[in-house]
C-alpha cells in the first residue's frame, strides 16, 4: 500500500509535465483505485448463505424473507450443553438429579438428548429462506427452503425426507376425484439407525432394532420408503348426516368421502402377513380381481348408519404399492387410474395448479377446491352455533375460504437442503394468514362465550 | 519518462487485480438478476422497499403489507359495529360510543396506516462486531398525507442535540415530533366524532388553557425535538446499594429544542414561584441558571439546574452537568463526536435524521452488574447458558430515523444484529431465565411438601 501511495504521489509531482491525454488518464486510474480499495475494503464482511439461500427463492414478490440460522444454531448448542449440565450436576440443590426416583430418569433422557440433537441434523440449518409472488393474478407460489450446511456432516433431517427428488409415482395411483392428497418419501431406516446411534451413544453400544422382535423387522425390510394419504370426494353422491347427531335442526349434506392409505413396499410381505392376520380373524376377505388386481374386501359386521356413506374396507397390493382403502369403489378407482384411466393428473384444477411445475420431488401435499369447499362445512360443524355477534366476521372467513382454487405443496430434498414449494389462487403468507388468524380469534372468541353461557363458571363471575 | 511509464503501468496492473478482487458478493447479485427473475403479477412495493436494504447479512425481510391491512380492515370495521349493536345501553352512551367509534375511525384514516405498502429489514455484519440493521416502512410517496408521516417529522436534517453531548455520554436519545400539528390534528377528529356536544367541551378546554397559559402560544414556541442523555464519568465514582456497589459518576439532561423564551420564561416564573427546595438565579459559564441549591435525595446527585442554551431548554441534573454541557457546546470541551467509539459506530452512517439514539459500550457495562445481580436473585447461576450478561446486555448503538418522502427508515449500528439481538433479547434470555427459575422453584416447593407431610 505503502508503495502505491509513494507511487501515486510521485506520478502527482510529475503532473504538470506531461501530456494532456496522461494527464487525465492517470487521474482516471488513481480514481479507479481509490474506489476499488474502499469497495475491497467494504466487502470485508462475514460471509453468509444469503446467496446460496436466496438463489433458490423468488425476487419481486409479497414475501422474500431470508435469515442466516448459524449463529442461533451455536447458541442453541450452548443451550443445550449448559441446561444439561445444569439437569446433571450433583449439586444439592438440584432437586432433579437428587431424587431417587427421577435422577435415574432424568440422567436417562439428558445422556439421550445431547446424542439425539447432535444426531438429528438441525445443527447443519445455516439458513433458511422464504418467498411469495404472484405468478398470475390468481397463482401463487410460495417458497420454504431450509439451506444445509453439508460440510457439517450428515443428520437425520437431510436423511428421512430423500435424498433426491424424483417422479412421483403416487400421482399414477391419484384418482381424478381426489380431494386431499398428502404423500411424503419417508426413510423408515434411517429413522432407525438414528434411534440405534443415541440408543448406543446414551447405553454404551446398546441396540434398539437388533432387539426388535422378527416380525418388526421383516416390515421394515419390506417398507420402501414411501407412505401416502388419498382422500376423494364425490360431487355425485351426497353423504346425509341427520340433524339429531349433530345437534342441528336440519340434516347436513356434504360430498360423500372415501379415503386410503397407501405405503410403497419391496415385493408383497406385507400383504402376506395382513392375508394371514385377516384369514385368521372373524370373517375371511372377499377376493375380486380387477386388472390383474387382486381386491380383497373386508366384510363389516354392521352396516354404517349413515345414508350416502360408502365403508367398505379393502386392501390391495398394486404394483409396489399396499393400498388400504376405505371402500371398495375407491380401490377399484384407484387401480383404474393406475391403469390409466381417470387419474388426478387430467382434472383441470389439478392441471392448472400444477402447470409448469416440475413434479420431480419427495412428497406432494394437494387440496381441491372442493375439499376447501368440503372442510368448510365440516368447520361450520365443528363451530355448532356461532354466536351472533361472530357470525357476520366468520362470514369473512367463509366467503374468502370459499375463492380459494385448491393448493398443492412439493417437498424437494437435495445435499443442499430441502425445499418446500407450495402453489395456491391466493397468497399464503399475506391475506390468508390474516384471515387464519382471524377465524382462530373468532373461533376462541365462540369457546369463551359458549363456555360462558354454559354456566360452569358462574361461581367464578364468568368471562365478562 | 519510462519510470513514469513502468509506474503507468503498474498502477493499471493494481487497478485490474482490485477489479478481480471485488467480484464477491456484488458480482453475485448482478448475475443472479441478469436471470431476469420474474415479476410479480401483483404490484407491491418490493423493488422500492430492498433498494434501502442491504444484501448478503444475517437477515434480509421484505413483506407486503396491503393484502393484509385490507383483510385486517374487514374484520376491524365488521367486529366495530357488531360490539356496539351488542352492548346494552341507553341513548347517552351511545351517542359516546358513536362518537368514539366515529374518532377511532377518523384516526384510522387519517393516521397513513392503511397506506402503508411494505415492509423491510436487514442485517448486515459491516466488520467484525459491528453490524448495519436497517428497518423500513414504505408508503406511496404520492399518499403522504397520513399524519405519521409528518407528526414525527418531515426531513431529515442535522442533529443539533450533537453538539451538547459531553464526551462521556453513555446514552443519549433525541426525538422529533410536531406538536402543533398533534394538537391542529385533535379539532378534525373531535369534528369526525359528529357529537356537538363534545366539539363545544373540547372547545372550551382549548379555550381555558390559552387563558391560563397561552397554550396554543407555548405549542408554537416549541420547535419539535425533545432529548435526553446520560453521562458516566469514569474519573469520579458513585456508591449504590450493595453488592452493586460503585459505578461511575452518573448526570443527566433533558432537552427541549424551542423557538424562542416563551417556554423557558414561563419554566422560570414557575420554578420561583414554587415553595420547596431553595432555588438560586445565577450565571454559570456566563449562561444565566435557575439552580437548586439542596440537593434531592436521591440514589443519584440530583440538584436540577434549568437554563436556555442555543435554541435549547436544558435541565440538567446538577450544576457540574450544567458546566459540562455548556463546555462541550462551546467547544471548550470535546463532544461524543469526537470519541473513538461513536466514530466507529458512525462510519457510513448518515446522522441526518429525525430521531436519534446513541448508547456505548460502558452504559451495557455499568448496567450488566446490576442485570446479574437481579439474575443471581432470580436463582439463576452466574455463567448459566454460558450468557455473559455484559456481551448479552451491550447496547453499543448509534441509531437514526429518517421521515423519508416515502418511507420511514430505522436504520442503527450496532455491535449485534438485527436476529441475534432480537433472539437474546426476547427469546433465549427470557427462556432462559424462566428455566433458571424452575430448579429453585422446584427445590422451594419440595421442602413445602415435606415441611407439611412432616407437620
Amino acid at each position: 500500500m505503502y508503495f502505491i501511495i509513494y507511487a501515486l504521489f510521485k506520478q502527482i509531482r510529475n503532473f504538470t509535465k506531461m501530456n494532456p491525454i496522461r494527464k487525465i488518464t492517470i487521474p482516471f486510474f488513481a480514481c479507479c483505485m481509490s474506489f476499488l480499495i474502499s469497495s475491497a475494503h467494504s466487502s470485508e464482511t462475514a460471509k453468509t448463505s444469503f446467496e446460496a439461500v436466496t438463489e433458490k427463492l423468488d425476487r419481486n414478490g409479497h414475501l422474500f424473507a431470508y435469515f442466516n440460522t448459524a449463529k442461533t444454531m451455536q447458541q442453541l448448542d450452548q443451550i443445550m450443553d449448559s441446561l444439561l449440565e445444569l439437569a446433571q450436576s450433583n449439586d444439592s440443590a438440584n432437586p432433579l438429579a437428587n431424587n431417587p426416583f427421577i435422577g435415574p430418569m432424568v440422567s436417562g433422557i439428558t445422556d439421550a438428548i445431547k446424542p439425539a440433537y447432535e444426531e438429528s441434523g438441525i445443527s447443519q440449518i445455516g439458513g433458511v429462506g422464504m418467498s411469495s409472488l404472484a405468478v398470475k393474478k390468481d397463482q401463487w407460489r410460495q417458497k420454504t427452503f431450509i439451506y444445509r450446511d453439508s460440510q457439517k456432516g450428515d443428520g437425520l433431517i437431510w436423511e428421512m425426507f430423500g435424498s433426491e427428488p424424483h417422479s412421483l409415482e403416487i400421482l399414477e395411483l391419484a384418482p381424478a376425484q381426489t380431494g386431499l392428497l398428502a404423500h411424503s418419501d419417508l426413510r423408515i431406516s434411517a429413522l432407525m439407525d438414528w434411534v440405534d446411534r443415541i440408543s448406543e451413544k446414551a447405553t454404551g453400544g446398546q441396540s434398539v432394532t437388533a432387539s426388535a422382535p422378527a416380525e418388526f423387522k421383516d416390515i421394515l425390510k419390506a417398507f420402501d420408503d414411501e407412505v401416502g394419504f388419498i382422500m376423494t370426494l364425490d360431487p355425485n353422491k351426497q353423504l346425509k348426516i341427520p340433524g339429531f347427531m349433530i345437534q342441528a335442526e336440519e340434516d347436513l349434506e356434504m360430498d360423500s368421502f372415501a379415503f386410503a392409505l397407501i405405503a410403497r413396499t419391496k415385493g408383497d410381505k406385507i400383504l402376506s402377513m395382513i392375508n394371514e392376520a385377516m384369514e385368521s380373524g372373524f370373517a375371511p376377505p372377499q377376493r375380486t380381481k380387477i386388472k390383474g388386481v387382486n381386491l380383497n374386501s373386508i366384510p363389516l359386521p354392521l352396516p354404517i348408519p349413515i345414508e350416502g356413506l360408502d365403508i367398505s374396507p379393502c386392501y390391495f397390493q398394486v404394483d409396489d404399492y399396499m393400498v388400504l382403502a376405505s371402500s371398495t369403489s375407491l380401490g377399484k378407482s384407484m387401480i383404474e387410474a393406475k391403469n390409466g384411466k381417470g387419474q388426478i393428473t387430467e382434472n383441470d384444477d389439478f392441471k392448472s395448479l400444477t402447470e409448469g411445475l416440475d413434479l420431480k420431488s419427495n412428497g406432494i401435499s394437494y387440496t381441491s377446491p372442493n375439499f376447501t369447499n368440503w372442510s368448510i362445512k365440516l368447520n361450520e360443524l365443528g363451530m355448532g352455533q356461532m354466536p351472533e355477534e361472530l357470525k357476520d366476521s366468520f362470514d369473512i372467513y367463509l366467503n374468502y375460504n370459499k375463492q380459494i382454487k385448491g393448493m398443492v405443496s412439493l417437498i424437494k430434498s437435495d445435499k443442499d437442503g430441502i425445499m418446500l414449494e407450495t402453489r395456491s389462487s391466493v397468497n399464503l403468507t399475506g391475506e390468508y394468514l390474516t384471515h387464519t388468524a382471524a377465524s382462530i380469534a373468532i373461533i376462541l372468541g365462540s369457546s369463551v362465550q359458549q363456555f360462558n353461557e354454559s354456566g360452569m363458571f358462574d361461581d367464578l363471575g364468568g368471562f365478562e | 519518462m519510462k519510470k513514469e511509464k513502468i509506474l503507468t503501468l503498474f498502477i493499471t496492473g493494481i487497478a485490474v487485480a482490485f477489479t478481480g478482487c471485488t467480484d464477491s458478493s456484488e458480482k453475485q447479485i448482478e448475475n443472479t438478476s441478469k436471470n431476469t427473475p420474474p415479476q410479480s403479477a401483483v404490484p407491491n412495493s418490493f423493488a422500492e422497499v430492498t433498494s434501502k436494504l442491504d444484501t448478503n447479512g444475517d437477515v434480509f425481510v421484505y413483506y407486503s403489507t396491503e393484502d393484509v391491512i385490507a383483510t385486517i380492515e374487514k374484520y376491524a370495521e365488521t367486529a366495530g359495529t357488531q360490539a356496539v349493536k351488542s352492548i346494552e345501553t341507553g341513548s347517552m352512551e351511545d351517542a359516546m360510543m358513536e362518537s368514539g367509534m366515529n374518532i377511532g375511525k377518523a384516526m384510522y384514516e387519517q393516521s397513513g396506516i392503511k397506506d402503508i405498502s411494505g415492509m423491510g429489514m436487514s442485517s448486515i455484519e459491516l466488520e467484525s462486531g459491528m453490524f448495519r440493521n436497517k428497518m423500513i416502512i414504505h408508503h406511496d410517496p404520492e399518499k403522504s398525507n397520513g399524519k405519521l408521516w409528518s407528526l414525527l417529522g418531515a426531513e431529515p436534517h442535522e442533529i443539533d442535540m450533537l453538539k451538547f453531548l459531553p464526551e462521556d455520554t453513555a446514552l443519549a436519545f433525541s426525538h422529533e415530533i410536531n406538536l402543533k400539528g398533534l394538537l391542529d390534528w385533535l379539532p378534525e377528529l373531535i369534528k369526525a366524532a359528529g357529537n356537538p356536544m363534545l366539539k363545544q367541551q373540547f372547545d372550551q378546554s382549548i379555550e381555558m388553557a390559552n387563558a391560563e397559559m397561552d397554550m396554543t402560544d407555548l405549542v408554537s414556541s416549541f420547535d419539535n425535538e425533545i432529548g435526553m442523555f446520560i453521562t458516566l464519568d469514569d474519573s469520579q465514582k458513585m456508591q449504590l446499594p450493595p453488592p452493586v456497589g460503585d459505578i461511575p459518576l452518573l448526570g443527566f439532561a433533558l432537552m427541549a429544542k424551542v423557538k424562542d423564551d416563551k417556554i423557558s420564561d414561563l419554566l422560570f416564573s414557575i420554578l420561583e414561584n414554587t415553595t420547596g427546595p431553595e432555588i438560586e438565579k445565577k450565571t454559570v459559564s456566563g449562561i444565566d441558571m435557575l439552580v437548586v441549591n439542596e440537593p434531592i435525595p436521591m440514589p443519584i446527585p440530583f440538584a436540577p439546574v434549568v437554563f436556555r442554551l442555543d435554541n435549547y431548554l436544558v435541565v440538567a441534573s446538577t450544576e457540574d452537568s450544567a458546566k459540562q454541557i455548556v463546555a462541550t457546546q462551546n467547544g471548550s470541551k470535546k463532544n461524543l463526536s469526537s470519541t473513538e467509539e461513536f466514530q466507529r459506530l458512525a462510519k457510513e452512517l448518515d446522522l441526518k435524521a429525525n430521531h436519534f439514539f446513541f448508547a456505548n459500550e460502558q452504559f451495557g457495562s455499568t448496567m450488566s452488574p446490576i442485570l446479574k445481580q437481579a439474575m443471581s436473585a432470580g436463582g439463576i447461576p452466574e455463567g448459566f447458558l454460558g450468557l455473559d450478561s455484559a456481551d448479552s446486555y451491550s447496547l453499543q448503538t448509534l441509531g437514526v430515523i429518517r421521515m423519508n418522502t416515502d418511507s420511514i427508515m430505522v436504520e442503527n449500528h450496532s455491535q449485534n444484529g438485527l436476529f441475534n439481538s432480537v433472539m437474546m433479547q426476547v427469546g433465549i434470555i427470557p427462556a432462559s431465565v424462566g428455566a433458571g427459575m424452575i430448579l429453585p422453584a422446584l427445590e422451594d416447593a419440595r421442602e413445602r411438601a415435606q415441611s407439611i407431610s412432616s407437620e
